[in-house]
């Protein structure tokens, strides 16, 4: 091999320096798209449209909806790094505009969630987003909630999204929180199996271990 | 999913990260290139250097480290970076060793296409994967802490693997790089880079270099591991394993004094990589005991006439066969072969056939990696018991699990040579034949990796989704800073003789330390939050919250969502709830 690679040395230099080259362009090709395609956003009279998210998390998109204590909705945002500058939301209902203002998770910059009053299923509204800075409208998209149809992240490349049509029960965005819409008394049960057999006081860190580790 | 294009944009997104973590890795590659090439001069080649120095890089960039920590706590950290920067500068003049080109651009342009492949895999990876990167996570930013305060490290948790923690904090620090968005790349580059490692023996052993290749390429993308540590997120082990083809390589070359002489300076250098080895996975002192007990019965067993030899192997294989058959009934262990069963049986397939050859052609090195290999696998039975963590064995099945793959990739190039010198000798004429048995086996291994290989993170070890973030931003917001939160849990199963009492957390809550500074209480997911008793209990000790993620293995949202009065919900997306622990009293 040794001789081979002295025997044709300047070929295969020649040889890695084309590819290397190739390469370079290919590259620097690529990069330049992908910077024409992914530069940040900039008020124009065209903003972004988006929607929700799919298995590829790669544009603007809403990850899922929810609630919070004080009964108003969230909405989880999946923010591409760098592309959008701080922003908040603007709703467009039949009965006004409603803006909720957006939290950006400290550690995972492209995680991003905003409150705002809540929203009632069945509702047809328009998701603005607007620059904190200058007010200028970056993206919009149309949402129907008929139901809250929520998507969460799949990872496994093999896999496609999930997506799932929660029920008022499960996220109504109507104000009715848990402390509001609580009327159920818990009904305690007395211990448990597994505790009882163990005649231990039940302590928070009990824990199984049938599962193996690394799977 | 299109891994290439899935890899060339992650490549781009994290570009400054990608190229300092290259540019430290390059310092390291060189001055170990040119120290070998100083003192080994003519008998070593420049293909085996760069293999060597694409594992060796890990001891120079690890002894920097701690030296730039050591100064930047002596004086401040802006010192440590002078230093660090001046020893760069100093060695890259002081260690002016021509490099050859045409080998450095064909490895440059093979570990570029390699990084790009495996950048897909955190594509859509917010943090690392699995319980263990959290640790990782916290003791990383405990060292940034004593890089930015000057202060000695102040940790009140175990402080183990400090190699791997002190390169990361080091390198994320003075890069000012995100530690989760570190560990992810990192992680991926050394990856990349590892596969290249295991050219070295294999090609010195059989002077093939389609053997050689074949090695690396069943350990690159023919094996689940060790692509498969990045889902357990054991980013310490994975460099250890990079230290351990180091060793095993300057091991070899003590071992072939006729090769390479110069045996005084390969001590040193051995010594250097076993300490460095030691502190990134103490582990790897096991492995390398037992590879010095598997050369030594090796070479009492070459000494010995033909039927002790037969007899040799023949009680050789009766203990591998009962190993394995020991593994297989024996809870958690099975997961060891089951692992490599179900993820890469073709290629299983192919190394058994391979490994016959192997022994035909190669008797002494296949005899050697089977003790080796089998005395690993032993570890697993012999507990040992530890101060701070109890009962463990002296190896546990991910570390075994992680390594198998090098024995089983090195009988692989073994064999590859093995057979085509069987080819030669039944059909010395049929030369396109040969050739094409060669083409072949790469075929088969490439065609393999193209349908079965996993460029992306597995549904078994992610904790996190979109959901959690949201949440955790959401709890910086709203919930007090000493608040005690309760997370799910299971118990540690690894080895046969675990105590199940040590819990490790099975959703996102186990976040919550490192990110949000809030501590947590682990509970086992088979809690009844319904419970009298439970509800008292964690009013008693004092828990605030709960916290309840979108695992299989978090706790029931439906067990808390119908006890509103006792458990009120806080927040809640699909994937990820708090809820107040109410009436208290």
């Amino acid at each position: 091999m040794t001789d081979f690679l002295s025997k044709w040395k300047w070929q295969l230099l020649a040889f890695a320096g084309i590819l290397v080259l190739a390469c370079t362009v290919f590259f620097a090709a690529s990069g330049w798209a992908i910077y024409r395609l992914r530069k940040p956003a900039e008020p124009t009279n065209v903003p972004d449209t988006f929607g929700y998210c799919g298995a590829d998390l790669t544009d603007l998109c809403i990850v899922s909806f929810g609630r919070d204590v004080f009964g108003d909705t969230v909405v989880n945002l999946y923010v591409p790094v760098d592309e959008y500058p701080a922003f908040y939301l603007n709703i467009v209902r039949r009965s006004g505009d409603v803006r909720y203002d957006c939290t950006w998770n400290k550690t995972v910059e492209t995680g991003v969630y905003c409150t705002g009053d809540p929203l009632n299923l069945e509702e047809g509204i328009q998701i603005q987003i607007f620059s904190v800075e200058n007010d200028s409208l970056l993206a919009q998209g149309d949402f129907l909630l008929t139901a809250f149809f929520v998507t969460t992240s799949i990872v496994e490349g093999d896999k496609t999204a999930t997506e799932t049509s929660v029920g008022d029960s499960e996220l109504t965005s109507t104000p009715t929180s848990a402390s509001k819409s609580a009327t159920k008394t818990p009904t305690p049960t007395k211990g448990t199996d597994s505790l009882e057999a163990e005649d231990e006081t039940p302590t928070p860190t009990n824990t199984s271990s049938s599962y193996p580790s690394y799977p | 999913m299109n891994p290439w294009l899935d890899g060339l944009l992650v490549f781009f997104e994290n570009i400054r990260i990608v190229l300092v973590i290259l540019l430290v890795i390059l310092w390291g590659f060189l001055l170990t290139h040119g120290l070998l090439k100083r003192f080994l001069g003519d008998s070593i080649t420049e293909a085996d250097l760069l293999s060597l120095s694409s594992a060796g890089w890990v001891v120079p960039v690890l002894f920097l480290s701690l030296l730039t920590f050591g100064v930047s706590i002596i004086f401040n950290a802006v010192m440590g970076g002078i230093f660090a920067g001046a020893v760069i500068l100093i060695s890259f003049i002081s260690l002016r060793e021509k490099i050859d080109w045409p080998y450095f651009l064909l490895f440059s342009i093979i570990l570029f296409a390699s990084i790009i492949l495996r950048l897909a895999f955190i594509k859509n990876l917010s943090l690392p994967l699995y319980f263990d990167s959290v640790e990782h996570y916290r003791l990383i930013d405990v060292i940034i802490r004593s890089y930015q305060l000057g202060t000695p490290i102040e940790s009140s948790g175990s402080f183990y693997h400090l190699g791997f923690h002190f390169v990361s904090a080091g390198i994320a620090y003075f890069s000012h790089t995100n530690i989760a968005r570190f560990m992810l790349v990192f992680g991926q580059v050394v990856l990349a880079i590892l596969p290249t490692s295991l050219f070295f023996v294999v090609r010195r052993e059989t002077g093939s270099i389609p053997a050689a290749f074949l090695s690396s390429l069943l350990v690159g993308f023919g094996f689940h591991m060790p692509g498969h540590l990045m889902n357990w997120g054991k980013y310490p082990a994975l460099l250890s394993l990079v230290c351990i083809l180091f060793v095993f390589g300057l091991a070899y070359m003590i071992y072939r004094p006729a090769q390479f002489g110069k045996r005084k300076v390969l001590f040193v250098l051995l010594g250097f990589s076993i300490l460095a080895s030691a502190l990134i996975h103490t582990r790897t002192l096991i492995l390398y005991g037992l590879m010095f007990i598997a050369a030594l019965m090796t070479l009492i067993w070459s000494r010995l006439s033909k039927t002790y030899k037969l007899i040799g192997w023949g009680l050789l294989l009766t203990f591998f066969i009962a190993l394995i058959y020991a593994t297989q009934i024996t809870p958690p262990l099975d997961l060891l072969f089951a692992g490599y069963l179900k993820n890469d049986s073709w290629i299983l397939i192919l190394v058994l056939v391979l490994v016959v050859f192997s022994a035909i052609h190669y008797t002494e090195s296949t005899f050697f990696l089977f003790v080796w290999f089998f005395l690993c696998g032993l570890c697993l039975f012999i507990p040992i018991t530890l101060p701070t963590y109890g009962i463990q064995t002296l190896l546990d099945r991910p570390f075994v699990q992680m390594f198998s793959c090098i024995p089983l990739s090195i009988l692989g190039g073994l064999g590859l040579l093995g057979l085509m010198k069987t080819t030669i000798r039944l059909l010395p004429d049929l030369k396109l034949l040969q050739r094409f048995i060669t083409l072949f086996i790469f075929g088969f291994v490439l065609l393999n990796a193209d349908l079965h290989y996993k460029f992306y993170p597995s549904d078994c070890c992610n904790f996190v989704s979109r959901d959690d973030l949201a949440a955790f931003a959401w709890m910086d917001n709203n919930i007090p800073s000493d608040a005690k939160i309760l997370a799910a849990s299971t118990g540690l199963y690894v080895t046969s003789y675990e105590s199940s009492q040590t819990p490790t957390g099975v959703d996102a809550g186990i976040w919550i330390p490192p990110l949000l500074s809030r501590p947590i209480v682990f509970a086992g997911r088979d809690i009844r939050f319904d419970s009298d008793e439970v509800h008292t209990d964690l009013c008693n000790q004092r828990i605030d919250f709960i916290y309840a993620g979108g695992t299989s293995q978090s706790f029931d949202f439906q067990q808390l969502d119908g006890l509103p009065e006792w458990y009120l919900q806080m927040f809640a997306l699909p994937s990820a709830r708090v809820y107040k622990i109410a009436a208290c009293g």
